[in-house]
């Protein structure tokens, strides 16, 4: 290239375009008020000691964790039963039957049937039909016609033990000054549950809530 | 402020979503039509295992109850395996199934109990188990 063409091409396009981005690069910009009002609250945010936990992934580590832990509660509260321990066992609730077991360790309790209880309540019109003696539990099934009468005695630790429950409203019943719970089945059967201090108690009936409720508080300790 | 908003909303539909399906979700098919209460206890001393199994159903309305008794052994708490099993039935209300099982070798065990609670021709099926008890 001569340097007559040089010098053409640097006058002609090359210096006017280099003094076009001169120019633009020292024009005043301003900027809008708004724009300056967030920039400036930025700022003052950033200027914050908290802002590095609360904008940076430590915050939506945080969320997950509060989030879980919200939605862990909201589970827990909703068993009826897991919010309503009574002496030593616990009942979880679904939707047809209901789970009775006795809290780890609960307490000072034998080991195996060592002292039997029964009902003193004049039985004499009813049959055994059932009787049964384990290890760590008793049966009595008492049976008069169509009127029944389920009386179980077991052991209170490890207590596990599944309840047909469906449709029922579980009430607490005063047994001789201790708290049982009652239910009225969908067999029109009502049932007292309760821990007597040694063993827990279940019986079973068709004759009537309050007639069962009499019979309940007549369980005493027998001679063996 | 609106993301924030729905952020929260999201949680709250989602925990929301949760508890229902906890609230709904029943345990391994137990019905209960003609059963009254069932229960299972494994103990095990010294390797020696009494696998005890009881289903109570209404007098007039149980007729007869089959069960099966599974031993079975965990490694690890996910799968089960299968240890013995028992299985009998009677044309009664109430079942009290007692077994035992010697030696064991040392591991976590459970029992599985089915049981198929007649009233005359029909019936219901119902799973239920014994807590896990190491030896």
């Amino acid at each position: 290239m001569n340097n007559k063409l040089r010098e053409a091409i640097e006058g002609g396009i090359i210096i006017p375009e280099a003094q076009a981005f001169a120019s633009a690069e020292t024009t005043d910009h301003v900027f809008s008020l708004e724009y300056t009002r967030k920039t400036e609250k930025l700022i003052k945010r950033q200027k914050k000691k908290y802002y590095p936990l609360i904008c940076t992934s430590a915050r939506r580590t945080a969320c997950v964790i509060i989030a879980f832990f919200v939605i862990s509660i909201t589970t827990v509260l909703s068993v009826e039963a897991l919010r309503t321990p009574f002496f030593d066992f616990i009942m979880s609730i679904f939707s047809n039957h209901s789970e009775v077991r006795s809290l780890d360790d609960g307490g000072n309790y034998p080991d195996k049937i060592e002292s039997y209880y029964e009902i003193t309540y004049d039985l004499s019109e009813y049959q055994i039909i059932y009787s049964d003696t384990q290890n760590k539990k008793t049966n009595i099934y008492y049976n008069n016609g169509e009127k029944y009468i389920y009386f179980t005695q077991t052991v209170v630790k490890r207590y596990e033990s599944n309840f047909n429950t469906e449709g029922a409203e579980l009430e607490y019943i005063d047994i001789n000054g201790i708290e049982a719970i009652g239910y009225l089945d969908n067999h029109n059967c009502y049932t007292l549950i309760w821990n007597n201090g040694e063993y827990i108690i279940d019986i079973t009936s068709n004759i009537g809530k309050d007639a069962l409720i009499e019979i309940a508080k007549s369980v005493q300790k027998v001679e063996s | 402020m609106f993301k924030r908003a729905l952020a929260l909303l999201i949680t709250i539909v989602s925990a929301f979503t949760l508890l229902c399906t906890v609230a709904s979700a029943d345990d391994d098919g137990i019905t209960y039509l003609y059963t009254h209460k069932c229960s299972s206890d494994l103990s095990i001393t010294s390797l020696y295992a009494t696998c005890t199994s009881s289903l109570t159903g209404y007098v007039g309305t149980t007729t007869r109850i089959e069960l099966k008794q599974t031993l079975e052994e965990t490694f690890g708490g996910i799968s089960w395996y299968y240890v013995d099993s028992w299985s009998t039935a009677v044309n009664f209300f109430t079942i009290d199934f007692v077994n035992t099982k010697s030696p064991l070798s040392s591991g976590n065990y459970r029992i599985k109990n089915v049981a198929k609670v007649y009233s005359g021709s029909n019936y219901e099926t119902i799973t239920f188990y014994s807590d896990v008890v190491s030896s």
